[in-house]
């Protein structure tokens, strides 16, 4: 059982931190979603997962051993993010042939469908492809190397929504054929909710949540009724946003409820996981912190 | 370890640059001067032997293997992308360059010897011929440590070479430019200052002149010690061995 951890790990560019004190544990087989605000530290973050840049202080560990300069750890992870780091002018097909000869191994039969479905010319070089079919192609070599983690930092940049919708299906395919973890860090919380198992959230460089999308969307609380009720049923409960419209109003809860009567007039539902974001990111005036 | 295959890699990607760099050769000191002649109307002076002799191949070369050693991070980026940790980049660039000094000395040597050397009347092609071929009189001897100190110097050019390479990732691509315009400046002034100390207060300076004849097994009558030469390239490789291994391990993503 492959277990990828951050240990404290901090980074800071001069005075400014970037990323304090992370800790996260990623299993195996897991789909997580690593959400964040632009700037957040999200790549930052993912790069240091993967050696790409030093941290200033902690680490990252795969089966307990560091994989800091340490090919058989660094070789079971691939991190796709915007960052072109192919040559420029070699040929797609190049460039699978020199990614297979590294990892070792790569999955043709899935490659050549992906090919065959985004009707991606692997003829072309690399730096003459277009921000879509660059995050294709890099896709492609996502699913198909063999790797235990596969990290993607904004997977469906510049894709439009049919192959966006392609990539989905794809990703769950390749998953529910050979199981592994993944981590996707995206901005489209809407496309992922319904793929991820868990949900990391990190804002300013912290991790303000971190579990199982199931476990917390079972404690966001949508109380909607006449203003003075749904004031009086949700005090002393951790509201994390609100909404007026005219007389009524919804507050947004996020945590367990306790036996507290529900008025007749209330209404009580969940919420979705990009309200949560927001709410929990300040976006929203109203919204609290919270820590997990 | 994926030492084999990022050597693999690297010497795929390299090797081909060094037959651009003869071809580049050929046309440099044999095609293009015969069309100049051609165009000038001088073909009768034309002599393809004298443009041979005057055309360094063990220089070319050592230019050759200098530049793509300063040239890393293209190559850093594509391995990192790929799992490979800096500490195999940096033994398997270390083994590529070794094979690329093996292949391309061992080139020059037999081009100097079978081929130049015959059809120039012995001249010298190189600075072993030229200052150190006499030291032993039996040409096997002299053959060999022609090659092992022409491959030295190869590899000191290499090195030279990872290390201005790699120490320039370290910085932002301004850093960068502003060090590639400040440094040959600064290396400008220093070295006039040296030479003009040199000439002006010539008994204080003696004691350069006689490190670099110690390094260059000068002696007063004779040809050179080749033995002086090829210790002191061992010993600069080896300190700058250790230089470029502290550069690779800092080596990261850069954010421009």
């Amino acid at each position: 059982m492959s277990m990828l951890e951050v240990n404290h790990v901090s980074k800071s560019y001069g005075s400014k931190s970037v990323i304090a004190d992370v800790n996260l544990a990623f299993e195996e087989n897991k789909i997580y979603g690593l959400l964040g605000r632009n700037g957040a530290g999200k790549s930052t973050l993912l790069n240091i997962i993967t050696d790409r840049i030093f941290p200033s202080s902690g680490e990252v560990k795969i089966d307990s051993e560091n994989v800091a300069d340490n090919d058989s750890k660094l070789g079971l992870m691939y991190l796709m993010s915007e960052v072109d780091l192919y040559p420029n002018g070699a040929k797609l097909s190049q460039i699978v042939k020199d990614s297979e000869l590294i990892y070792g191994g790569f999955n043709h039969k899935l490659a050549d469908k992906m090919i065959a479905e985004f009707k991606i010319d692997m003829g072309q070089k690399f730096g003459k492809l277009s921000t879509g079919y660059n995050s294709i192609f890099k896709l492609i070599l996502a699913l198909c190397l063999p790797v235990k983690f596969v990290i993607l930092d904004e997977p469906v940049l510049g894709l439009d929504a049919n192959h966006r919708e392609l990539f989905y299906t794809e990703l769950l395919d390749s998953y529910a054929d050979n199981p592994r973890t993944f981590i996707l860090s995206t901005h489209l919380i809407e496309e992922v909710a319904n793929i991820i198992s868990d949900v990391i959230i990190l804002d300013q460089g912290r991790i303000i949540l971190n579990q199982p999308v199931e476990d917390v969307l079972a404690k966001t609380h949508s109380v909607v009724g006449q203003k003075n009720e749904v004031e009086e049923y949700t005090k002393g409960l951790n509201v994390v946003g609100h909404d007026d419209m005219g007389n009524i109003r919804a507050n947004y809860v996020y945590g367990d409820l306790d036996d507290r009567r529900l008025p007749d007039t209330v209404q009580l539902s969940n919420f979705d996981l990009q309200k949560l974001f927001v709410f929990l990111t300040n976006q929203y005036e109203g919204s609290k912190r919270h820590e997990n | 370890m994926k030492t084999k295959q990022v050597i693999k890699y690297l010497f795929k990607k390299q090797l081909p640059l060094i037959g651009v760099v003869y071809l580049t050769l050929i046309a440099l000191i044999i095609i293009l001067p015969f069309l100049l002649s051609v165009i000038s109307g001088t073909l009768s002076s034309f002599s393809i032997v004298d443009q041979l002799r005057g055309g360094s191949v063990s220089a070319v070369f050592g230019f050759y293997i200098f530049v793509i050693s300063t040239l890393s991070y293209e190559n850093f980026k594509f391995l990192i992308q790929n799992g490979v940790s800096r500490s195999t980049f940096f033994e398997a660039q270390l083994s590529v360059n070794g094979l690329l000094i093996l292949i391309g000395n061992t080139f020059n040597l037999l081009y100097g010897y079978l081929f130049l050397s015959p059809i120039t009347d012995n001249a010298p092609f190189n600075l072993f011929t030229r200052v150190y071929d006499t030291y032993f009189s039996n040409p096997f001897v002299n053959g060999v440590l022609n090659f092992v100190m022409s491959a030295l110097m190869l590899v000191v050019g290499s090195l030279l070479g990872m290390v201005i390479g790699n120490f320039l990732t370290l910085f932002s691509k301004v850093a960068q430019r502003l060090i590639l315009i400040i440094a040959p400046i600064t290396g400008g002034v220093v070295l006039l200052f040296i030479f003009k100390a040199m000439i002006d207060y010539r008994f204080r300076m003696s004691w350069v002149v006689n490190f670099a004849k110690l390094v260059l097994g000068y002696q007063s009558s004779g040809a050179y010690n080749p033995f002086a030469l090829i210790i002191s390239l061992i010993i600069f490789g080896a300190i700058l061995i250790a230089i470029t291994r502290l550069l690779f391990a800092r080596k990261q993503l850069k954010r421009d």
